[in-house]
C-alpha cells in the first residue's frame, strides 16, 4: 500500500516523543504505583538447588503478617509444554511443593505492610530441608546414573532435536578439510536496570495485575490459565518497563502468586524484586555449548558444517517459550549468512538445577554467530586468506536471493556482500590491518575482529508453528481512533520498553494521515485497553504493530478520502493530505483543516456522503510475510589492545555496517545498535553466572556480576545499508536485537589476531576475563 | 534489601560516640556509610545501634608540616583526590582515583575505607607501603598503630570494637619516591591483584617498601623485595623465582584463581617499582 | 545528640529541590525510600540498593551521591537536588534537551542519576567536555540501554550549550 505524503516521517531522524517524562523523572515503572491499602510481599527463597521441604514452621511470623506456601497454592501452576512430541513437561509451580529444584525457588510468600517489616517477617520463616543430590552441568544431568530433576521422566533432557540437511554427506566429502571445536558461552542475562516488579489488585470481579513485562497479554492468558478462571477476569497492565531485553519476556510465578495472594487477602499485594532476587530467579540465558566442525575445499569454500549444540535450561520449561526455544534457534542460524547445503546438528536441551532459562536480546543468535564467525576465522588462518575475504567468497551472493540456508530458513534479501565493501572503504580495513600487523612486529598485542550474521527478525505465525510453542504467537493487532479533534490514538498490541516505539509507531501511521507527531497518542501495555497480541521481543514490534497501524491509518484515509472528496467536490485522487489538513491538488485553496474534517465526520453525520458511517475507527491485524521472518544483516568489526602482563582487553574501536530494510527513524535504530553492541560487550568480556558445584549461584551481586560501564564500551560508529524487505509494510524489517549478537565473535576474533605474533591460538570461550585471555597469552607463547 | 532494625545516635562529640560504643557491643560507627549501608541492605551487618558521626565537628581535614600530613578519619576519597600531594605521593594520587567510582569518592571516607580493611583495597595497601600510622580513639584512651600492623585478616583489623579512627599520619620522608599499579575487572572495582612500592632515604640508608595487595587477606609486605629494591638490585629474578608465592597465600574466586593473582601480582611489583626506578 | 531506639523515630529537617521538609522517619530508612515514598519523588529509581548501578544517585551539597547507601537519618540539614529540581516550570533545562536531541536514553531507568551525575560534572567544569571526562564521571552509572555513546554526546553537546 504507498501512501507518501510529504514531509515524511518515515525516515525521519525525529526526537523521542516519550522523553519528557523519563527526563523529569515521572517514569510510570511499578515501583511507583500506590494503591490504597496496599502491602508489600516477600519471598523466602530456596537455598537449596535441590532438596526435599520435610517442614515449614510459620510460628515465628510477627503478628498481622499474612503468609502463603506451596501447599497453599499446589493447584496452580504455569505450564511451559512444548507440542513436540517426547517433550518431558514439568508444570512450574508457583512456590515450592515438597521439592526444590533451584537455589532462588520461591517456597513462602510473606505479605507484610511495608517492604522493611516484609523482610523482617520472611526472616522469622523456618524450612526444613532434606538436601538431595544438585545437578550443576549439562554433562552430570546426561549420565545415565545422574539424579532425575523430575522424579517421573526418564532423563534429564526436555527432548532431543536433530536435522540433517539433504545432501550432507556429499557436501561433507566435497570438502576435505576441516577446523573444529568446543564454543562456549557463559551463562547470563539481560539484567534490565529495572528489577521484576508487580501489584496485583482484586477488586469486585476483576484480578487487576500490574507487572514490569514485555508480554501483557500472554501474562494475562498465564495468569488466567494458573488461577483457572476466565480471560475476562484478568487484566494486566504493564505502564514504564525499565528495560527487558529478553528477561520480562516470560510469565512469572511471582506475578500469579501476587494475584493469589491479593486475592486470599482482599488487599492490593506490591512484589518490587530486590536485585539479588534477580539474579536468583529472574530468568538466566545464553549458557550454550557446540561442537562443531566446518568443512571446506583446499581455496577455502565451505561445503559443510556438522554441530551438536547443548544448553543448560535449567529447572523448569519456561511460559510461553518452552525449554527448546535456544536450542531450536541455534540449530537453524548455525549456517549463519554462508552459502554452504552440507549441515547436520543435533541439539540437547537440558534439565539442571539451575535457574530457568529464558528469552535474551538474540536468543541463540549470538552464541550461533560465535561457533560460525569463529570457524570461519580458523578456515581463513588455516587457507591464508584474509579474514573478510574468506567471508566474502562464502556468503550468499545478491544473485542468490531469497535464498534457502542450509538451517532451513529462507534468507529473503540483504546487502551481505555490500556491507563489505562499505565496511572496507570506511574503516581503511586494508590499511588498519597493515599498521596493526606492524605494531604486533614491535611487540602491541593489537588485533582486529569481525563477524557478519544474517537476522531473522518478525518471524510470525508460520516460524512459531514450527516451534511447537504452546501459544503460536505471530501477529499483532493495532486498533486506530481519529476523534473529532483531529487527534490520532493509536492502540497497539506489543509493547515498548526503550524502544522508542511511542515514537516510531506515531511516525510510521501518522504520516498517512498527515498528522505531525504531536497529533497522535501511542498506547499500549493495558490488556483491556488493546487487543489481543504476543508483546515486544525478537525484533518484531515496528514490523507487525507497526504494519498493523499502517493498514489501519490507511484504512482511515480512504474514509477520509471519500468524506473530503463529498466535501471539497473534488475526486478523491486529486486530495493532498498535509499537516494543515486535506486539500485539492491544484486549487490549494480549497481545502479542510483535518479537525474540522473530524468534526463534521462525528457531529454533522448529516453532511457525510451516502453510506459512510460517522466513526474514523478502524483496526487491522498484520501477521508478517513471511511467516518464517525477513533478514536483517550486518558486519560489525573492532579492534583491541590486550595488556601482556595482565590479559586485560581494551576494545578501541568498533563499527556497525547494517541493514534493517527501511527505517523509520535512524536515531532510534541507532540508539538500539549501540545498545545492543554494549551488551555483546558483556557477553564478550564481562558477565557471568558463575555457580560451584552444590548448585550455589555465586554472582548475586553488581559486585560479582559485572555489567559494562561508559569505560568499557567504547565509541561505536554505524553506517546503514537500506535494503526494503521484499514482503512486509513498508519495507521495514526488525533491528531490536542486532547489535547484541556479533560482539562475543568479533572481540574473539580480535584477540585471537592481537595473539597472533606470538603464536596459533583458537580462542573459544567467552566471556574473555582477564585470566582466560592470559592463559590464550601463554599458550600462544607455547605453541608460538 | 533493606537494612535490619537499629537504634540510631548521633553524637555531637567524639566524646559521646567513644562511650556509646564503648557501652552498646553492638554498636557500629557510620563514617561515609559506602562499605557499611551496602552490608545494611543485604543483612551482612547488624548492629544494634547505629553510630551516625556525621555531627562531630573535626576530623575531615588535611593537615601538614614539615615532616608529616596527617589525615583525619572523615576525609573523604574525594578530598584525598583533591589535595595537594607533595612530589613522592604519586601512588597514592594515583591509587586513591581507582577508588570506586565519584559518587563513592564523594562519600567513601579514610576512616571508613581503613576500618573496613577490604584485603583488595585500595588505600590499605598504599598506607602500608607509606608507613602510616593508624589514630584510633576510644573512651579509654588514644593509640596509634602502624598501619602494618593495624590491617589483621579478612576485613580485620586491630580496632577494636569501641575504637574510632580518627587520623592516618603519613610522614613525609626525604627522596621520597613512589609507585603504583593495579589490575581490577573493570576501572572502580576492587582489585584482582595491586601494588604499592614506595622508596625513600633514612639514615640507615636506602628505605623500600614493596606491597601487595588482592593476594592475601590483608596488604602484604615483600621483605625480599624490598631489600632488593633498597639496595637498587633488579627484583625481576625474585619475581621470576616466585618470590610472591612465599609470602602471600592468595585465594581463588569467581573473578580470578590464585594462581592468575600470583602471577599478575608479580606483574603489578613490576610496574609500580618501575615508577620508582625509572 | 540524637538518640532513637529502633523502633523509634528521628525528625530529619533538609531542602529538597527548594523545599524546606521536616520529616519523622524510622532509623533504617534508606534516604531514597524516604524521597520516593514519603515525599512522592519518584524520579529516584533503584536499581540495585548496594550502591553500584547509580541510578539512585541524587545531590546533596551539590555532590552526587547514592541515596541507596544513606541513611535517611544522615540527611539532617542536607540540601538535596533530585531529577524533579532540574527543569523549572514544565520546561526541560538544557541538559535535559540535550539528552533528548542526542537520543541519551531509552527506557528512561537510569536517566535521573546519569542527569544528576552529569549537572555535578558540568556544575564543576568549564568549556566543552572531552569524550574522556565524560565517561570518566559517568562510569559509576550503568546504563543498560544505550551503549552510552548518545549519552556521552547528550553531556557534550550539554556542556557546548553552557558556553554558547
Amino acid at each position: 500500500m504507498t501512501i507518501t505524503n510529504e514531509p515524511r516521517l518515515v525516515g525521519a531522524r525525529v526526537v523521542r516523543v516519550e522523553d519528557p517524562r523519563f527526563l523529569t523523572g515521572k517514569g510510570r515503572y511499578i515501583a511507583n504505583h500506590v494503591l490504597p491499602g496496599m502491602r508489600h510481599a516477600r519471598f523466602v527463597r530456596s537455598p537449596f538447588a535441590h532438596a526435599r521441604i520435610t517442614g515449614i514452621d510459620l510460628s515465628g511470623l510477627p503478628e498481622g503478617v499474612a503468609a502463603f506456601t506451596g501447599q497453599d497454592w499446589a493447584e496452580y501452576s504455569i505450564e511451559g509444554t512444548s507440542r513436540y512430541e517426547g517433550f518431558q513437561a514439568a508444570p512450574m509451580p508457583i512456590l515450592a511443593v515438597d521439592k526444590v529444584r533451584f537455589v532462588g525457588e520461591p517456597v513462602v510468600m510473606v505479605v507484610a505492610d511495608d517492604p522493611y517489616t516484609a523482610e523482617d517477617a520472611a526472616e522469622t520463616v523456618l524450612v526444613d530441608y532434606e538436601p538431595l543430590p544438585a545437578v550443576t552441568s549439562v554433562e552430570q544431568a546426561l549420565r545415565e546414573d545422574a539424579p532425575l530433576i523430575h522424579e517421573d521422566w526418564t532423563s534429564n533432557l526436555f527432548v532431543p532435536r536433530a536435522y540433517q540437511s539433504p545432501g550432507y554427506e556429499s557436501e561433507k566429502a566435497a570438502g576435505p578439510l576441516s577446523v573444529q571445536g568446543r564454543f562456549i558461552n557463559g551463562r547470563h542475562s539481560g539484567v534490565p536496570l529495572e528489577n521484576r516488579a508487580v501489584l496485583a489488585e482484586v477488586r469486585d470481579d476483576e484480578i487487576v495485575v500490574r507487572t514490569a513485562t514485555q508480554i501483557p497479554h500472554l501474562v494475562k492468558t498465564a495468569i488466567a490459565n494458573a488461577m483457572k478462571v476466565p480471560e475476562n477476569t484478568v487484566r494486566v497492565i504493564s505502564p514504564d518497563v525499565g528495560g527487558g531485553f529478553g528477561v520480562k519476556a516470560q510469565a512469572y510465578p511471582e506475578e500469579v502468586a501476587c494475584a493469589l495472594a491479593s486475592r486470599a487477602l482482599g488487599v492490593p499485594v506490591k512484589w518490587l524484586e530486590d536485585r539479588r532476587e534477580h539474579f536468583l530467579a529472574s530468568h538466566h540465558a545464553r549458557d550454550h555449548v557446540h561442537d562443531a566442525s566446518l568443512h571446506f575445499t583446499e581455496e577455502g569454500r565451505i561445503t559443510a558444517l556438522t554441530a551438536t549444540v547443548h544448553t543448560d535450561m535449567g529447572a523448569y520449561s519456561v511460559f510461553p517459550w518452552t525449554a527448546t526455544m535456544d536450542t531450536g534457534m541455534a540449530m537453524g542460524i548455525l549456517p549463519g549468512p554462508y552459502k554452504f547445503t552440507g549441515y547436520k546438528v543435533e541439539g540437547y536441551p537440558t534439565c539442571t538445577n539451575k535457574v530457568p532459562f529464558g528469552a535474551y536480546r538474540g536468543v541463540a543468535r549470538p552464541a550461533a554467530c560465535f561457533t560460525i564467525e569463529r570457524l570461519v576465522d580458523w578456515m581463513a588462518r588455516d587457507r591464508g586468506i584474509d579474514r573478510l575475504e574468506a567471508r566474502r567468497m562464502n556468503l550468499v551472493q545478491p544473485e542468490d536471493f531469497p535464498w534457502n540456508s542450509a538451517g532451513g530458513l529462507v534468507y529473503d534479501g540483504g546487502s551481505l556482500v555490500e556491507s563489505i565493501d562499505v565496511m572496507k572503504e570506511w574503516i581503511d580495513y586494508d590499511g588498519l590491518v597493515a599498521r596493526q600487523a606492524e605494531q604486533r612486529k614491535q611487540g602491541r598485542l593489537v588485533g582486529l575482529g569481525m563477524a557478519i550474521f544474517t537476522e531473522q527478525s518478525a518471524h510470525a505465525t508460520e516460524e512459531f508453528s514450527k516451534r511447537g510453542v504452546p501459544i503460536v504467537f505471530g501477529y499483532e493487532t493495532a486498533t486506530l481512533r481519529l476523534d473529532s479533534t483531529g487527534h490520532l490514538t493509536i492502540a497497539a498490541s506489543i509493547h515498548s520498553h526503550g524502544q522508542g516505539l511511542e515514537t516510531t509507531l506515531a511516525q510510521f501511521a501518522g504520516e498517512v494521515l498527515g498528522l505531525p507527531l504531536d497529533r497522535v497518542k501511542v498506547v499500549f501495555g493495558d490488556t483491556n485497553q488493546v487487543a489481543y497480541g504476543s508483546g515486544t521481543f525478537a525484533s518484531r514490534s515496528a514490523v507487525l504493530a507497526g504494519g498493523a497501524a499502517r493498514l489501519a491509518a490507511v484504512d482511515i484515509r480512504r474514509k477520509l478520502e471519500k468524506i473530503a472528496a463529498h466535501l471539497l467536490e473534488a475526486s478523491e485522487e486529486d486530495l493532498i493530505f498535509t499537516e494543515e489538513g486535506v486539500s485539492v491538488k491544484g486549487s490549494p485553496q480549497s481545502n479542510v483543516t483535518m479537525a474540522e474534517l473530524c468534526r463534521i465526520t462525528y457531529q454533522r453525520p448529516d453532511l457525510l456522503p451516502e453510506g459512510v458511517t460517522p466513526t474514523l475507527e478502524a483496526s487491522r491485524t498484520y501477521d508478517a510475510p513471511p511467516g518464517q521472518g525477513t533478514f536483517t544483516n550486518a558486519l560489525h568489526v573492532g579492534t583491541v589492545e590486550v595488556d601482556p602482563g595482565t590479559g586485560q582487553v581494551t576494545l578501541d574501536n568498533y563499527w556497525v555496517v547494517e541493514d534493517c530494510g527501511v527505517m523509520i527513524n535512524p536515531l532510534i535504530v541507532e540508539g538500539q545498535i549501540h545498545g545492543g553492541v554494549a551488551q555483546g560487550i558483556g557477553t564478550a568480556m564481562f558477565e557471568e553466572m558463575i555457580y560451584d558445584e552444590d548448585g550455589q549461584l555465586l554472582t548475586t551481586t553488581f559486585m560479582d556480576y559485572l555489567l559494562p560501564t561508559a569505560k568499557d564500551v567504547p565509541y561505536i560508529g554505524t553506517k546503514h545499508l537500506e535494503t526494503p524487505s521484499p514482503s512486509t509494510e513498508g519495507g521495514l524489517k526488525g533491528m531490536g536485537e542486532g547489535g547484541a549478537i556479533a560482539p562475543g565473535a568479533v572481540v574473539a576474533g580480535a584477540v585471537e589476531d592481537a595473539l597472533s605474533e606470538l603464536g596459533r591460538v583458537w580462542v573459544s570461550q567467552i566471556p574473555l576475563t582477564p585470566e582466560r585471555v592470559l592463559r590464550y597469552i601463554h599458550e600462544a607463547k607455547e605453541n608460538g | 534489601m533493606k537494612p535490619p532494625p537499629f537504634a540510631y545516635h548521633r553524637p555531637t562529640t567524639l566524646e559521646e560516640a567513644l562511650d556509646r560504643l564503648a557501652t552498646d557491643e553492638g554498636a557500629v560507627p557510620l563514617s561515609g556509610g559506602q562499605s557499611l549501608v551496602p552490608l545494611l541492605n543485604m543483612r551482612l551487618a547488624r548492629p544494634t545501634t547505629v553510630v551516625d558521626l556525621s555531627s562531630i565537628p573535626g576530623l575531615d581535614s588535611i593537615t601538614s608540616d614539615e615532616g608529616s600530613v596527617t589525615i583525619g578519619g572523615k576525609v573523604t576519597h574525594a578530598a584525598l583526590e583533591r589535595h595537594a600531594w607533595p612530589a613522592g605521593f604519586e601512588a597514592l594520587t594515583e591509587g586513591v582515583k581507582r577508588i570506586g567510582y565519584p559518587a563513592i569518592r564523594h562519600k567513601g571516607t579514610v576512616g571508613g575505607s581503613v576500618a573496613h580493611a577490604d584485603p583488595a583495597a585500595e588505600l590499605p595497601c598504599l598506607l602500608v607501603a607509606f608507613d602510616a600510622e593508624i589514630g584510633l580513639a576510644s573512651s579509654s584512651g588514644n593509640r596509634t598503630v602502624p598501619a602494618d600492623d593495624f590491617f589483621v585478616g579478612y576485613y580485620e583489623t586491630a580496632r577494636r570494637h569501641d575504637e574510632i579512627v580518627t587520623s592516618v599520619t603519613i610522614r613525609i620522608p626525604p627522596g621520597l619516591r613512589s609507585g603504583f599499579a593495579e589490575v581490577s575487572r573493570r576501572t572502580g572495582d576492587f582489585a584482582l591483584a595491586l601494588a604499592a612500592v614506595a622508596t625513600w632515604d633514612s639514615t640507615d640508608g636506602r628505605q623500600a617498601r614493596v606491597v601487595v595487595g588482592g593476594l592475601d587477606v590483608r596488604p602484604r609486605r615483600i621483605p625480599e623485595l624490598e631489600q632488593r629494591l633498597a639496595s637498587g638490585a633488579s627484583l625481576e629474578d625474585a619475581l621470576a623465582d616466585g618470590v610472591l608465592a612465599r609470602h602471600v597465600s592468595p585465594s581463588s574466586d569467581i573473578h580470578a584463581s590464585a594462581d592468575y593473582r600470583l602471577e599478575v601480582g608479580a606483574e603489578m611489583v613490576r610496574r609500580a617499582a618501575q615508577e620508582v626506578t625509572a | 545528640m540524637i538518640d532513637v531506639p529502633a523502633e523509634g523515630q528521628v525528625t530529619v529537617e533538609f531542602t529538597v529541590n527548594g523545599v524546606h521538609h521536616s520529616v519523622e522517619t524510622s532509623p533504617r530508612m534508606l534516604l531514597a525510600d524516604l524521597l520516593r515514598d514519603r515525599l512522592g519523588l519518584t524520579g529516584i529509581n533503584l536499581g540495585c540498593e548496594h550502591g553500584y548501578c547509580g541510578a539512585c544517585t541524587i545531590l546533596v551539597n551539590g555532590e552526587s551521591v547514592r541515596s541507596c547507601l544513606m541513611l535517611a537519618a544522615s540527611a539532617d540539614g542536607a540540601e538535596i537536588t533530585t531529577v524533579e529540581g532540574l527543569s523549572r516550570n514544565g520546561e526541560l533545562n538544557p541538559l535535559q534537551q540535550s539528552f533528548q536531541e542526542a537520543h541519551g536514553l531509552q527506557c528512561g531507568f537510569c536517566t535521573p542519576g546519569m542527569l544528576l551525575t552529569a549537572t555535578e560534572l558540568l556544575e564543576g567544569t568549564e568549556g566543552p567536555l572531552e569524550e574522556d571526562q565524560i565517561r570518566e564521571a559517568i562510569s559509576g552509572n550503568i546504563c543498560r540501554c544505550t551503549g552510552y555513546v548518545f549519552i556521552v554526546d547528550a553531556i557534550r553537546r550539554a556542556s557546548e550549550r553552557r558556553d554558547a
